[in-house]
């Protein structure tokens, strides 16, 4: 794995390259461009606010800062699966005609919903300033969220790029997964409120399977950090790092495992 | 380093498997089923090794294993068995511009392109200059490569991949792409990169390219190796079999003739090209006694009729041609009813290749024919691999000391 990593590292040139090719060819046909990544949460949290907060009346304070508090991540999570899945196959040109090494193709995929991740986060933080949020003194610990969340998010990319060529249908179940892992996650509401659903209640195995969720840790962290402002939960925290370390592990082992044969497949 | 060897293979072997029927789907996988498949083995123990500053071409008809030789020796594919050590920086040429994206401009592509083949940005930087000047694009470098034609974008890649400046240089097939004036631009650059050492394995169906370019070359067939050796020597024993297999082809095919001109008061019944040895036949050796036995039936009385013949190259340049009138010979009258054998004699001093053969009967004013028979005959000559273009000279080469006037060779 350290070899592998090494080989990265003498690649990262190309990696960055494709960070800005992916980047580039996005928006290169839209009139307002780059602005797309930040005008998309934006009127996702105008939706959602008129929906959750006015319509369901939550009665959660400042929902549009709550919302974005966990939207961003989960956008982050969201786009890049998805592109990290389909990356190899999307760039089946390249991997049957030049020898790279394979994982820069979900790694960059990754990287790049990481730059927009981060540009929005800035944005967010404005947000949080103007609304006088004390989120200051937690700066540090959400970038350490944001370094294990792109850990995970590779991890979970490695696997499922490198299955997807040989299992085309992967991209297709992974979307419904992604829908799914979206109401599934603490972003529409909090996870106080899952406590209290009776159906948990009757069947406490369900709320079991609930809290296998892995992005469940991510949310609390955040959330804990820019809109409670308190330190995060040091049990997501350490369940989040459990998770991303075993989901690089599998990841690469199993991306190893494809790899060699990708051309051929393609 | 002259004698570091830069490619080693060793006992390399790939085999594909052909499966019947694609499982592509889920749904397939968790039914475990197995699927049938046959294999396929593209490359078979192949061993040999390259040295530092050495150019090999790689000759061999299609499906020979070639292409796959050349994305094993790139790393794309992994042998099945056998090792391939690789001592050097490779830049492979295996389709030019496929690391190219259609909406990025010329410029960016440069900058992907050169990352892919594993340059930094400043190294790009220090050549960007370089590689717009050879491609001949400086107009159209921030247009998105979307809007070129192909031979630009082929300028493009070939520019990249060539100012990459590698240890090892793999080409496959690309050069026959683009036009004359870039084709001999990278050839240019190729033996610029000879010069400096650097060692460049060429896969290519044009031998001619192969011959000026490589001083080894290794015939597959297969996926074996079956020649290794000298370029002119390789190509020589891989022509002859080609030879061989075209004849078959060409004994089977239906007759090639396109255009047949004239009155028919005299016909030309029957072509038959003889050897050396008399006997029928559609491959020559090069410089072979060959007589041209046309058999002509005069359906009229014909006065001073011209017998003739063209040999023209497959790309239609006519290469040798000669006829009665020519020679100032009157002919005579030939009755109607009677039937002649016209025989043209020669030593067919040719190269190899595949040439087609016209022969006429002409009125005596050479404007009107009784029958012309366009391509009626194809056939091929084979050379010993010592020469190229249409003309065998029998070329002798002799090297003398100029002080001592000693003769050092003559071959």
């Amino acid at each position: 794995m350290f070899k592998k990593a090494a080989e990265i590292i003498k690649y990262r040139e190309l990696l960055i390259n494709f960070v800005i090719k992916d980047l580039k060819v996005r928006y290169k046909s839209s009139a307002l461009g780059f602005f797309w990544s930040l005008l998309n949460p934006l009127l996702m949290m105008l939706i959602f606010t008129f929906v959750f907060a006015h319509v369901f009346k939550l009665g959660i304070k400042d929902f549009p800062i709550f919302l974005l508090t966990g939207l961003l991540p989960w956008n982050f999570f969201n786009m890049a699966v998805a592109g990290g899945t389909a990356s190899v196959l999307a760039n089946a040109a390249l991997v049957k005609k030049i020898y790279f090494p394979r994982e820069l193709l979900p790694i960059a995929a990754v990287l790049a919903e990481l730059v927009n991740f981060l540009i929005a986060m800035a944005l967010l933080f404005i947000f949080l300033a103007i609304y006088g949020y004390h989120f200051y003194l937690y700066v540090p610990l959400i970038l350490v969220a944001i370094v294990i969340q792109t850990l995970f998010t590779i991890g979970v990319c490695l696997f499922l790029s490198g299955v997807n060529v040989y299992f085309r249908d992967i991209q297709y179940i992974v979307n419904v997964v992604l829908m799914a892992l979206f109401y599934a996650t603490p972003i529409l509401y909090n996870i106080s409120m899952v406590q209290k659903i009776t159906l948990f209640k009757t069947y406490p195995w369900l709320l079991s399977l609930y809290q296998l969720n892995p992005m469940t840790p991510y949310m609390i962290m955040y959330r804990n950090m820019m809109y409670e402002a308190t330190w995060p939960s040091w049990t997501a925290l350490g369940v989040a790092a459990a998770t991303a370390v075993a989901a690089l592990v599998v990841g690469y082992l199993t991306f190893k495992r494809l790899a060699p044969a990708f051309a051929e497949e393609l | 380093m002259a004698d570091k060897m830069i490619v080693e293979l060793e006992n390399v072997s790939k085999t594909f498997r052909i499966y019947r029927e694609r499982r592509d789907t889920l749904k397939e996988l968790l039914l475990f089923r197995r699927r049938r498949f046959d294999e396929l083995m593209a490359v078979n123990d192949v061993s040999f090794t390259v040295q530092a500053g050495q150019t090999l071409g790689i000759i061999g008809q299609n499906g020979s294993g070639k292409s796959t030789l050349l994305k094993l020796l790139s790393g794309i594919y992994i042998p099945t068995s056998g090792s391939v050590k690789i001592g050097g920086k490779v830049s492979a040429l295996l389709e030019l511009g496929a690391g190219f994206h259609p909406d990025l401009t010329g410029r960016d592509n440069v900058y992907l392109n050169g990352a892919i083949l594993c340059l930094t940005r400043k190294q790009i930087d220090a050549v960007f200059d370089d590689i717009v000047a050879f491609s001949e694009l400086e107009e159209f470098i921030d247009q998105p490569v979307k809007n070129y034609s192909s031979g630009m974008y082929t300028r493009l890649g070939f520019a990249v991949a060539i100012n990459v400046d590698p240890d090892i240089l793999l080409v496959d097939e690309v050069l026959a792409v683009g036009d004359q004036h870039f084709q001999s631009k990278c050839y240019e650059k190729i033996s610029e990169m000879q010069y400096q050492g650097k060692t460049i394995i060429f896969v290519s169906h044009d031998l001619d390219a192969v011959r000026k370019v490589c001083d080894r070359a290794i015939y597959m067939e297969n996926g074996v190796i079956l020649e290794d050796g000298m370029a002119a020597t390789v190509i020589g024993a891989y022509r002859s079999s080609i030879a061989d297999k075209d004849l078959d082809y060409l004994e089977g095919r239906e007759n090639k003739e396109r255009e047949r001109l004239g009155t028919r008061e005299a016909e030309i019944t029957k072509v038959e090209l003889l050897n050396a040895a008399g006997i029928e036949t559609l491959g020559l050796e090069s410089k072979e006694r060959t007589k041209l036995r046309l058999t002509v039936d005069f359906h009229a009385d014909a006065r001073d009729p011209i017998f003739g013949f063209v040999i023209d190259g497959l790309d239609g340049k006519n290469v040798y041609g000669t006829n009665t009138l020519w020679r100032g010979v009157k002919t005579g009258l030939f009755k109607a009813g009677q039937t002649v054998t016209v025989e043209f004699q020669q030593d067919m001093r040719l190269c190899g290749g595949e040439y087609l053969i016209s022969p006429a009967v002409a009125y005596p004013d050479a404007t009107r024919y009784y029958d012309w028979r366009t391509n009626v005959l194809s056939f091929k000559v084979r050379d010993d691999g010592t020469m190229m273009g249409i003309a065998n000279l029998d070329s002798k080469i002799v090297i003398t000391d100029s002080d001592s006037g000693k003769n050092i060779l003559s071959c």
